[in-house]
């Protein structure tokens, strides 16, 4: 017991079993989860392929919040509840500017120049508001307890609810469908519409653009820098407090891309919408390795296709009973078998 | 290392803000509310909950309220079920008898929600409980509600009547029930509770039957995993079993989902030609109806009275809402004779709108209390006891008996569509009383 002890300071699971066993199980987890995807994939090719579209697309928009989470607990390792909550509020001023827009049955370069201007206008809000939490709640916390700003992340995400509460009501607010449905192309007699495709188009660059800031430019070097050691970078020379509030200032950008995103494409919003997707969200930052920006998006496609695989799909499929036990379920085997999250063992700051 | 620990540190405090949070379903407008202006001799109920007493001339010696969700997407409707039984109290000059009454409408709903809520239910219940001047209340309007409040209130012998629950659990054990229904209710073991709308075993018949005459043949059903709905989808598929539908699965829709599209691919890989939605449109229906008219559009919809008021369905879905079929309770209002007519007659002329079809149940609840109140006069016991002795002939939605159980006699159900963003009446079923409850 004592030399094992000695062996194993911090005895694990995967720790007190011998070495085959983990790789066994993992193994084993993904030949029965492509055996499972193989045959429904034989069996109805058509609604295999509908169905990973519809996962893709919500995948991304997942992956879009889940980056705005990531960016920030890498470099404060806050999770920043009031995250999903910006977001919601993005989603409700787009629902809001459609509406007094008319925007309803237009088309051509016209509604493309309209969706670009809510775009620019919903990140900056968004991207304002989220400078503001930080400013406000978690600034002057920063070396309190760290329950202290969990609390006030809380709180803040409470208060961003009741606002939307009191602005829209508690029905989910509906959006008009602006954007085109024509198809794009045809697999497998499925059409890829346009709105899909668009809610990808906005996901992939954005996802670029980020890890080029982070990885490629002085201020991405400031970012790292500070998630390393934020009082070394002080004393580097760096502006720990303007480089925190420009983490929040992307984040809440993104969280507005996001939103615009999911009003247009999902067209219904709610305000709870915010609390539950980012959740959704935050899961997915935790399972892609929270702190890596691609894993972030990884772990969005990978809980949007275990929704619609299981939502959609007919042969041995648990159903949509099911659905949030088994993202959860999958979500506790990942964090025991391989705590750092699917994209490995990466350092918060390694973007 | 740092890095996991506080992941899951702070996963395991995500869950307990998740377990926190309150469950939240649509609707929205405050409520109007009042002061808690009293009476004379009666004792006001707490005004956080309720109106201000509404009397007659004369000061009340005894009081009766309604508790029903006064905010969210039914804010029209119980507003509306309060006004009717203001005005069958006016019409009998605020007396039962010789008992002279006052009225108060509670709210047992709260803002977040949009609909009605646990914690509100259970202090509505204590406060009519011990308040001495109660002597029976109209309501509840959901049946989560009431199962909350009928316990409290058995222990007291206050009499209720509901105009809207529908589930069978709280009269009668059987069919779409639990075990231990409804003997869990009733502490004291003397009945305290009728309603004057049918359970939803006549409900789950009717849409089975109904089913049946529009030839569908394969049928997917879902369910919003509450009390209510649940309740109904597993009795529907439990009928349209009987008459030989096939029921493709009996699963639920995510509430709180952002979408469903992926549900809706699965049923229309199923084959499916006709889905039955057991819930209530509060609970995220109209993006429900939206994804899978846009994801199976081939499919009929059905649905139960959870979707009503239909112009709520309407609202949330949209076009998608259009060929929907929903049932309602008893006939439509313009069908009614008699004491109906009347009753919908004189309520149109004073609120200068006809009354939806549960309005008119309110009205009914409120003269089937009045009556026993009249027998029994200020004693509970009496009171309750007197409801199941009640024996309406011609009255507001018809004639009928309140059996030993609490449960009405009358099995109508009225089946109505969405044509072109309208509600259209389509017909009456009367599902055969054996059919029932040989469930």
């Amino acid at each position: 017991m004592a030399t094992q002890a000695r062996r194993l300071p911090f005895p694990t699971l995967a720790g007190r079993l011998p070495d085959y066993i983990v790789p066994a199980i993992g193994v084993l987890l993904v030949v029965l989860l492509a055996v499972w995807l193989g045959v429904n994939l034989i069996k109805e090719p058509a609604e295999f392929y509908r169905l990973f579209l519809i996962g893709l697309t919500n995948g991304a928009i997942y992956g879009l919040v889940a980056l705005g989470y990531s960016l920030v607990y890498g470099i404060l390792e806050l999770i920043n509840f009031a995250h999903g909550d910006v977001f919601m509020l993005g989603g409700m001023l787009v629902a809001t500017m459609v509406s007094s827009f008319g925007l309803a049955g237009d088309s051509g370069l016209f509604l493309w120049s309209m969706i670009l201007l809510m775009l620019v206008i919903v990140m900056a809000f968004c991207a304002v508001l989220n400078t503001t939490i930080e400013l406000v709640a978690y600034r002057r916390l920063r070396h309190a307890p760290r329950l202290a700003p969990l609390i006030t992340a809380i709180g803040m995400s409470f208060i961003l609810q009741n606002v939307a509460l009191v602005w829209k009501g508690a029905r989910p607010t509906s959006v008009d469908s602006i954007l085109p449905k024509g198809e794009v192309f045809t697999i497998g007699g499925v059409a890829y519409t346009w709105d899909k495709l668009i809610v990808l188009l906005f996901t992939v660059p954005v996802l670029v653009a980020l890890l080029l800031l982070v990885q490629r430019t002085r201020q991405g070097k400031a970012m790292r820098a500070t998630a390393q050691d934020r009082d070394a970078s002080a004393m580097m020379g760096i502006n720990v407090n303007r480089t925190i509030s420009f983490t929040f200032f992307i984040a809440g950008g993104l969280a507005g891309a996001a939103g615009l995103l999911y009003a247009l494409y999902i067209t219904n919003i709610r305000y709870d919408e915010g609390f539950r997707l980012g959740l959704i969200a935050f899961t997915a930052a935790v399972v892609g390795g929270i702190g890596n920006l691609p894993g972030a998006v990884l772990g969005g496609l990978v809980i949007a296709m275990i929704e619609s695989f299981n939502n959609g799909l007919s042969w041995a499929t648990p159903g949509s009973d099911w659905t949030q036990s088994i993202i959860f379920g999958l979500l506790i085997i990942i964090l025991v078998f391989r705590p750092e999250g699917l994209l490995g063992e990466r350092t918060p700051e390694g973007g | 290392m740092i890095l996991r620990k506080r992941g899951l540190l702070g996963f395991l405090i995500l869950l307990v803000a998740v377990l926190g949070l309150a469950a939240a379903g649509c609707g929205g407008d405050d409520d109007g509310g009042g002061d808690g202006g009293g009476g004379g001799a009666v004792e006001a109920l707490p005004s956080a909950s309720c109106g201000p007493i509404r009397k007659g001339s004369d000061d009340p010696d005894a009081l009766i309220a309604s508790d029903l969700p006064l905010q969210g997407a039914n804010r029209a409707l119980t507003t509306e079920m309060a006004d009717a039984i203001e005005y069958i109290l006016d019409s009998h000059d605020w007396k039962a008898g010789d008992t002279v009454l006052g009225y108060q409408s509670c709210d047992d709903s709260t803002a977040q929600a949009g609909s009605w809520d646990s914690a509100k239910c259970s202090s509505n219940a204590r406060a009519y409980a011990n308040n001495d001047s109660m002597v029976g209340l109209i309501g509840t309007f959901n049946s989560g509600c009431a199962k909350l409040e009928i316990p409290i209130l058995n222990r007291e012998s206050l009499a209720m009547v509901s105009p809207a629950n529908t589930y069978p659990g709280l009269t009668e054990g059987g069919p779409g029930t639990e075990s231990g229904e409804p003997d869990v209710y009733y502490p004291t073991g003397k009945r305290n509770y009728s309603r004057v709308v049918w359970n939803d075993q006549f409900q789950g018949a009717a849409n089975a039957q109904f089913a049946q005459e529009i030839g569908m043949k394969k049928v997917f059903v879902l369910n919003d995993s509450e009390t209510y709905g649940l309740g109904i989808a597993n009795l529907f598929v439990q009928y349209a079993k009987k008459l030989g539908i096939q029921i493709l699965a009996n699963q639920k829709w995510d509430k709180k989902a952002s979408s469903y599209e992926s549900l809706a691919a699965r049923i229309r890989s199923s084959g499916a030609d006709g889905v039955f939605l057991g819930g209530i449109v509060c609970n995220n229906g109209g993006k429900l109806i939206k994804d899978i008219k846009a994801g199976a559009p081939n499919v009929q919809l059905l649905g139960p009275d959870g979707w009503t008021p239909i112009s709520a369905t309407i609202e949330g879905a949209g076009a998608a809402a259009n060929d929907m079929y929903i049932t309602q309770p008893g006939v439509p209002v313009d069908q009614l004779t008699g004491a109906g007519k009347e009753f919908v007659d004189g309520f149109t002329e004073r609120f200068g709108k006809a009354p939806n079809p549960y309005t008119a149940y309110a009205a009914q609840a409120a003269e089937v209390l009045l009556a026993a109140i009249e027998k029994g006069g200020t004693d509970r016991a009496a009171v309750s006891s007197a409801l199941f002795e009640t024996d309406v002939q011609d009255g507001i939605v018809g004639s009928f008996q309140i059996d030993e159980n609490g449960d009405t006699t009358l099995g109508k159900v009225s089946v109505y569509q969405v044509k072109n963003g309208e509600e259209t009446f389509t017909k009456t079923v009367t599902p055969e009383l054996e059919f029932v409850e040989g469930g």
